[in-house]
């Protein structure tokens, strides 16, 4: 009889998390049901997720890119690829933009050369700073968009994307963010930085210091997303204060199976590829895809704004 | 009594499935702390005075230089040039500059306090561990008037929020640095280790 009884409370108490982890992200395959792929897609043999709405933001995201080797090209080249399709404006890139040397030539071939047709089609590069970046010579390098500033903010239709510089986060730039963040009138805030505040991967693992300053000012101020790279892996996190929470660091760097496994954190994780994302902001939907240097979809689905009616409860 | 079990399960399900909630409700109440600042006497909050003002007095010197402060071009070369250009001339400026002469005696024993606070304070490990994600190269060879070491591709050492709010604020276009147990005071613009304090991190 008590077995039974824990065996009720067992299978109730599943149940409600079940049910809290579905309300969080619909899944790959409703977002597929939801917008068939367009037919360029297909015609170009892509496996594309993105519903390709009228008058929707579009971007991709990388992370850790700037090696210059074969993989970072391939990544580039599948970007490519999908920009015939998608026809993203920008890409956003969190951090480790040009890894080791920081010559002319090192700019060329680990950053002109591989997004060249990108940069050809005038699609523009949102940079944030990573530790292996030089801080004074990329925030100007004219390229990355940034203005001159180590941290800045810019809007694209419904999102507003603040850039912070996580290798030095000092009070100046908390008050920075602070001021932003309370005088946004966007309906999408999203923030983007290089070290990850919660990962499951192995390498580094959370910047738990960095979480502490940040955190307060993502809830109170209502950020929806937040993209971090650093380690070389990708993780789709479990919201976290009702936050959605992606780790792109793979776009060029990668580091082989080194996501904990199996671990609470993730929603999903994959660290057997690099990997880049797109990213479709359509009134209070956000949707997403993660594509392999081989093309392959290892992740994609739709997020709903918090505060709409199919926010997540969490 | 069915009843009562029907209600002893329904709340325990309920607790069960609150745990997560528990757990969110945790990170939200994760405040920003801040630091456990040291008390300072008012001989050493003076002392944080006078450093302010001799940083307040770099920045004067740096402003009235002939060179350019770097802005936004996408030629790397030119822009390298620049920095190295502001270099030279902050190094001209200033060429008998030594150690201590920002981070003087006086001064010294004060911010090794501050940050021995910061670091035994209730943030100390995660300080510990924000330092140890950095990916910290070691002892590095820093120089009064030198090139900041990290321009052959070394990582930047990042420096933990909670331990830059410790620390007197610095005016834009100047930082603290970690180099293993130092804390360097680096011109970011000149890329330019202007002083440095052994023994600052314990």
């Amino acid at each position: 009889m008590r077995v039974a009884k824990y065996a009720v409370i067992t299978i109730l108490a599943l149940t409600c998390l079940v049910g809290q982890g579905q309300t969080a992200v619909d899944s790959a395959a409703g977002a597929r049901a939801a917008a068939a792929p367009p037919a360029p897609a297909a015609a170009a043999g892509l496996d594309l997720k993105l519903p390709l709405k009228n008058g929707s933001v579009r971007w991709a995201v990388i992370g850790d890119n700037g090696t210059g080797d074969r993989p970072q090209q391939a990544i580039a080249d599948q970007m490519q690829r999908y920009w015939q399709v998608v026809k993203f404006d920008f890409v956003t890139m969190d951090g480790d933009n040009i890894y080791g040397g920081h010559s002319t030539s090192d700019f060329k071939r680990k950053f002109e050369d591989p997004y060249k047709q990108l940069l050809d089609e005038k699609v523009k590069f949102y940079a944030s700073l990573g530790n292996h970046d030089d801080p004074d010579i990329e925030r100007n390098y004219k390229f990355f968009n940034m203005g001159g500033n180590r941290y800045y903010t810019f809007t694209k239709g419904d999102v507003q994307f603040f850039v912070l510089d996580s290798n030095y986060m000092d009070p100046q730039q908390l008050s920075w963010v602070e001021d932003k963040l309370k005088n946004s009138t966007a309906k999408w805030k999203i923030a983007y930085f290089h070290h990850p505040l919660f990962t499951a991967a192995r390498y580094h693992g959370p910047d738990a210091d960095l979480r502490t300053e940040l955190m307060p000012l993502f809830t109170k101020y209502g950020v929806n997303a937040v993209w971090y790279g650093h380690e070389h892996v990708y993780e789709r996190v479990k919201p976290q204060s009702g936050i959605y929470f992606f780790l792109e660091g793979s776009s060029g760097e990668l580091r082989f199976h080194n996501l904990r496994k199996p671990n609470d954190l993730d929603a999903v994780g994959f660290d057997t590829d690099r990997a880049f994302m797109l990213v479709e902001v359509a009134g209070d939907d956000l949707y997403f895809q993660t594509i392999t240097a081989t093309g392959e979809t290892v992740d994609s689905g739709v997020l709903h704004r918090q505060g709409t009616a199919a926010q997540p409860t969490q | 009594m069915k009843v009562r079990r029907r209600i002893g399960i329904c709340a325990a399900a309920l607790w069960i499935a609150s745990l997560p909630l528990s757990a969110a409700a945790f990170q939200t109440a994760d405040k920003r702390e801040g630091a456990a600042k040291a008390a300072l006497t008012d001989a050493e909050s003076a002392q944080l005075k006078a450093f302010s003002d001799r940083v307040k007095q770099y920045q004067k010197m740096e402003k009235a230089l002939p060179a350019d402060k770097l802005s936004p071009k996408s030629n790397v070369q030119e822009l390298e040039q620049q920095r190295q250009a502001l270099r030279d001339a902050l190094q001209q400026a200033r060429p008998n500059a030594k150690q201590g002469d920002l981070f003087t005696a006086d001064v010294a024993p004060v911010f090794r306090k501050l940050l021995r606070a910061a670091m035994s304070g209730p943030n100390g490990r995660k300080i510990r561990a924000s330092l140890n994600h950095a990916e910290p190269l070691g002892p590095q060879d820093l120089k009064v008037n030198g090139v900041y070491p990290n321009v052959r591709g070394q990582p930047l050492q990042s420096v933990p929020p909670t331990l830059l709010l410790n620390l007197p604020p610095l005016p834009k276009g100047l930082e603290y640095r970690i180099s293993d147990h130092t804390m360097a005071l680096r011109d970011a613009d000149a890329n330019m280790v202007v002083d440095y304090l052994p023994n600052a991190i314990p």
